[in-house]
């Protein structure tokens, strides 16, 4: 039983990945599907690693949805400055990229320190800021989109990358490993290395365990916090580049729509407990490519698409049921 | 009513919890139900409070065989059990949690004024005035166990199990709890009552049952004469040496700790206090004397509104297992560097020298457990204790407040953690020991500082430390001799 | 979350059709009447659904830019997340005594009970796009779905030559979604030429749309062209198909006339040859309308529907539609 909570989810998405070959192998096997089910999924998977760290500190981020929007959105109208100020678009593209991080970044610091020292719950905290990033946003496009001026180099953060010349897509050209894809492997990296082999990583479990207790331990709990929900945000400021860069603008209404709940049903699919102390990347990482495979398989199968609520309800009970730990009475 | 337990086995994965135990429990009855921890003692109880099923073997009430479906139905046939760690809801007023589950109502409707009859009959049997009305987070500790025990008698309870009763009550409380199980025994009721204090026992015990390693080891009558001695002979399978090492007489080391009139925040003090190097200082009192509470003034949980203090390299082992003192759910190895990982991290951790730290640490305290990976939380009480230890003396300290090291911490354990708290002293260490069992002071502390309502009511040194003096102290009545 | 699209309609250039009293109509730019001069202050309240894409940005860009023409006129313009929340800025709009309402409905069947009991109370009602359930307001504007699936899908019919593969992406479950694409189906069954492989919901989002087109041209090798009922939805296929190196020989057909879109016609873009066109702009319409019958202080006596017709936007007349700061 222990073995099943812990590998779970492995089993499933192997389950999952069998029958999706077995019944639609033609098309679900080829390189561009597979590759672009792990790209459409970039910025939610981006945005997942950073919710694993939030999750088992004990907290939830619901702002990353919005927040994808209005860093985007500002990003892109920073760029357009530039460009149509003279500047050139590689520059503008640098510059843009940074200024999204870091923005995102601030606005993780900003609601980890109202959860921290404000004394917030984060679903609040970060609930007003969902509420606050998509209102901005709306502001900003005035209830439209912002489109990107730049012609090439931003477009091609979205649809460029590395050629592997050894596996041929539909065309029979080389596949191309798009940027974002690197990006969500590196991130997944340096996730995994941020959470269990720094000190950082082993405070977040830590506070997530028993809050109280580190606190007494000496662990700086606040701090810890507000890196946590720092971290969360740069994880959707990175998302934010491949998601703006992908549509080469920002739909101020509905682009990241609910995908903070796909980042946290992803991260409970993965097995990282609600109630934190305990959480694991790669299982969010698996737990995004279920979800991503689930969506792919409805469009091949051919099934409505109105089913893929109750499908991905259906999994994400599974996968909780098969991790639940055994109650103590 | 009887309750027989015939033949009961409980086997766990890999562990034979309980081993063919049989019992006659009757009620009219004060039944003591004691063993080391690990003996089994809790297996029994969740058999007898419906929680579990035994692999094998049978509970007979009155004659007629029983499976108990849960705890809701060992409730229906007159078993209830008073939890250590109190199952009543703060939120809640004490009419609602006594009738929890079993709400008067019309339609679906409360009938509020009816449950609060209820709860004050309930009380009212207790000899308790808590009004029912109020809030159960409101409540002093000893209260609350009131509110339980009255929640259970509430729904004609003909069994009451008490798991470790007087664990979180001071002297006084005691007094008063054992003197009610004696009044509810008089009036029908059958305790079983499962107790580390021995001395408890033996005052309010018929019969006294003893496990070790599953198996019932001794049946004992009241008739027959019981002593704590014998009964921890017995429950240890050993004799017992002394429980307390002998204590060290000399002690001029350098102050760890220096209060000069000092006040906290929630502790108005003002507090004049100095530990040195390699001496054992006791810290007496009733519960919400304020001992806990000049704790966390010293290690800086409490802000200090005025006056000098001096404190080298502090170190504070909690009381709270649970709460602040460990992280239950994580490994031996988290737990015992989580204070110190500074010097186990460089840029990244290093995980070896953690396991190798705790392995240090395993051995030393004589933690009982496969390896440093262990979650704590599946140790026993005492072992969690020395892992609570260990992780403080990870970090060095100069000076080490202990809270309450022993409570809920069987003989055996108990003795070992009195050996170690005086090493540590012999080693240099100072120590300041919380506790609310006089006994432990007695035998453990060269000095002890007895509190009362959040002021230093007086210190008794050396002869000057018994029972007596401390508790006159501790209720406010003067004594001849103390400071 | 459904309601919040579900008001979401379709046509082309603003035509105001029958019933008027011989009024210009034509396009938005054209048909303002001349602002009004009486110096009578009036209060109009204007409750539309909240911007969440890209057409209600419009429709809200368009009222507002059309009260600017009325500066004696106290305007009150809210949007409301869902019907719940335009019921209460009704409220609220009535409270305040505002003499007329222009509402787009966020839904028709939950709104039509306050908009009645509102206009019992003596407010002109000038109903856009999405209808009441019951003919209570003293002007309609209809915008016409079913119009927009027929002229759409003729179009594809007439271009393909009658034989061809076609995928379609459709919006968000709702009444509007289904009349778009049934009666686009109906045109397309009379057609056996035509194929319809595959239809899937881009939920009038470019992300989603992109998402789903993805998956469809990994399973769908010829692909002649594209249906979807919104110009947003057009945008998320294209980037699918530029990630798939399809875009060549195949092209698109969306709706709403976003101007990205409306330029890209005017510029002669294969991937975009046409669009269907139900104007955001409408609401500016019947802002004007409004006003007009304000201003002559002649109310008129029955319910009036107008529909508004639809143009499909080309190379040959995108000029017409294109609309340099709007937000659509």
């Amino acid at each position: 039983m222990k073995w099943m909570s812990n590998y779970g989810v492995l089993i499933a998405f192997f389950l999952l990945f069998g029958i999706s070959a077995y019944f639609q192998g033609e098309y679900f096997l080829k390189p561009d599907n597979l590759r672009n089910i792990v790209n459409q999924n970039v910025p939610v998977g981006i945005m997942a690693v950073g919710m694993t760290f939030v999750i088992i500190t004990g907290g939830i981020d619901l702002a990353g949805g919005s927040l994808i929007a209005l860093v985007g959105a500002l990003g892109l109208t920073f760029m357009n400055k530039q460009i149509s100020g003279g500047g050139s678009e590689g520059m503008a593209a640098i510059l843009g990229s940074a200024l999204i991080v870091v923005l995102g970044g601030l606005a993780g610091a900003v609601q980890g320190t109202l959860i921290a020292f404000g004394r917030i719950t984060p679903f609040v905290a970060t609930l007003v800021g969902m509420v606050a990033f998509r209102s901005m946003t709306v502001v900003l496009a005035n209830a439209g989109e912002v489109r990107s001026l730049s012609k090439d180099v931003w477009p091609d953060v979205g649809i460029g990358g590395i050629p592997i010349p050894f596996i041929k897509d539909t065309q029979g050209n080389p596949i191309v490993l798009y940027y974002g894809i690197l990006a969500f492997i590196g991130v997944i990296l340096a996730g995994s290395f941020i959470l269990n082999k720094t000190r950082y990583g082993r405070y977040a479990i830590a506070v997530g365990a028993n809050e109280r207790a580190s606190h007494y331990s000496a662990v700086p709990v606040n701090r810890v916090k507000v890196l946590t929900y720092t971290l969360s945000g740069i994880c959707v400021g990175i998302g934010a580049i491949f998601l703006s860069g992908k549509m080469n603008s920002v739909a101020s209404g509905s682009q990241g729509m609910n995908f903070e709940l796909d980042a946290i049903a992803a991260v409970v699919i993965g097995g990282t407990s609600l109630r934190g102390g305990h959480g694991r990347i790669w299982g969010t990482v698996i737990g995004v490519l279920l979800m991503g495979i689930i969506t792919n398989m409805i469009v091949l199968m051919g099934i409505s698409s109105h089913f893929q609520g109750a499908v991905k309800g259906a999994v994400i009970l599974l996968a909780v049921l098969l991790q639940r730990e055994q109650r103590d009475v | 009513m009887t309750l027989v337990v015939e033949n009961v086995s409980m086997d766990y994965p890999g562990v034979r919890a309980l081993s063919d135990v049989s019992l006659d429990l009757r009620t009219c009855e004060i039944r003591a139900i004691i063993g080391e921890n690990g003996a089994g003692k809790s297996t029994l109880l969740k058999i007898l409070s419906g929680i579990q099923s035994p692999t094998r073997g049978r509970l007979i009430i009155d004659d007629h065989a029983v499976r108990f479906a849960g705890v809701k139905d060992a409730e229906h046939r007159g078993i209830a059990m008073v939890h250590q760690e109190l199952n009543l809801i703060d939120t809640l007023s004490v009419a609602e949690n006594i009738s929890l589950g079993s709400e008067p109502n019309q339609l679906g409707l409360l009938r509020r004024s009816r449950m609060n009859e209820t709860a004050r009959l309930a009380l009212k049997r207790l000899n308790s005035e808590i009004p029912p009305t109020k809030r159960v987070g409101e409540l002093p500790l000893a209260s609350k166990q009131l509110v339980e025990i009255a929640k259970a008698l509430a729904q004609n309870a003909k069994f009451l199990i008490l798991d470790e009763p007087t664990a979180v009550l001071a002297e006084r409380e005691t007094r008063d709890l054992l003197d009610l199980l004696k009044l509810l025994k008089q009036e029908g009721v059958g305790v079983i009552y499962v107790s580390h204090r021995l001395d408890e026992v033996c005052e309010i015990a018929d019969l006294v049952s003893v496990l070790r390693d599953g198996e019932l080891v001794a049946e004992l009558r009241r008739e027959d004469g019981l002593t704590s001695s014998d009964l921890a002979n017995r429950m240890v399978g050993r004799e017992l040496q002394d429980l307390y090492p002998p204590k060290l007489v000399d002690h001029d080391g350098e102050p760890v700790l220096i209060l000069d009139a000092v006040r906290f925040d929630g502790f108005p003090g003002p507090v004049d206090l100095e530990v040195r190097a390699g001496e054992i200082v006791g810290l007496g009192g009733l519960i919400g004397s304020g001992r806990t509470e000049l704790a966390q003034g010293i290690i800086r949980k409490r802000r200090r509104l005025s006056g000098r203090m001096s404190v080298n390299a502090p170190a504070y082992v909690s009381e709270d297992r649970k709460g602040t003192g460990l992280h239950l759910s994580l490994s031996i190895s988290v737990n015992t560097v989580m204070a110190n990982l500074r010097h186990y991290s460089g840029l990244t951790l290093d995980k070896g020298r953690e396991r190798q730290a705790a392995n240090v640490w395993i051995k030393k305290l004589g933690i009982r457990a496969k390896g440093p990976g262990v979650v704590v939380q599946s140790l026993s009480g005492g072992n969690q204790q020395k892992v609570s230890l260990a992780k403080w003396l990870e970090t060095q300290p100069k000076f080490l407040i202990l809270d309450e090291p022993t409570r809920g911490v069987d003989v055996g354990a108990k003795s070992e953690i009195y050996q170690l708290i005086v090493e540590m002293a012999k080693s240099g260490l100072g120590c300041l020991v919380i506790s609310s069992e006089m006994n432990e002071l007695i035998g453990l502390c060269d000095r002890v500082v007895v509190l009362r309502d959040r002021h230093i009511a007086g210190e008794l040194v050396g002869e000057e430390v018994t029972e007596s003096n401390m508790m006159a102290l501790a209720a406010g009545v003067g004594i001849e001799g103390a400071a | 979350m459904l309601k919040r699209f579900s008001f979401f309609a379709c046509a082309v250039a603003l035509t105001l059709s029958l019933g008027c009293s011989g009024d210009k109509a034509a396009d938005p730019n054209a048909s303002n009447p001349t602002p009004s001069t009486t110096g009578k202050k009036f209060k109009v309240g204007i409750s539309l659904p909240a911007a969440d894409h890209g057409w209600t940005a419009g429709a809200f860009y368009w009222a507002q830019e059309a009260t600017k023409k009325y500066p004696d006129v106290e305007w009150n313009i809210q949007t409301a997340e869902n019907s719940d929340d335009q019921i209460k800025d009704l409220d609220d709009m009535a409270t305040k005594g505002m003499d007329a309402l222009v509402i787009l409905a966020t839904e028709s069947a939950p709104v039509t009970p306050k908009a009645k009991e509102l206009h019992d109370k003596g407010i002109f009602i000038v109903n856009v796009d999405r209808g009441f359930t019951e003919d209570i307001a003293d002007v309609f504007l209809a915008g016409d779905n079913k119009a927009f699936g027929t002229m759409s899908a003729e179009y594809i019919v007439e271009k393909l030559k009658g034989k061809g593969n076609i995928l379609i992406m459709r919006g968000i479950p709702c009444t509007v979604d289904s009349d778009r694409f049934d009666s686009a189906m109906a045109v397309f069954k009379k057609n056996p030429g035509i194929v319809v492989l595959d239809s899937q919901p881009g939920k009038w989002n470019k992300e989603t749309s992109y998402n789903a087109a993805q998956s469809m041209l990994i399973k769908h090798a010829k692909v002649d062209a594209i249906w979807s009922s919104d110009d947003d939805m057009s945008e998320g296929v294209e980037q699918a198909l530029k990630e798939a190196n399809r875009t060549a020989g195949v092209w698109m057909l969306g709706g709403g006339g976003k101007k990205e879109i409306v330029k890209r016609i005017m510029d002669g873009d294969p991937l975009y040859p046409a669009t269907v066109t139900y104007p955001p702009s409408m609401t500016g319409q019947a802002v004007d309308r409004c006003m007009e019958i304000l201003n002559s202080g002649k109310k008129p006596e029955k319910h009036v529907s107008e529909l508004i017709k639809l143009d499909i936007v080309t190379p040959a007349n995108a000029k017409d539609f294109y609309f340099k700061d709007s937000v659509y």
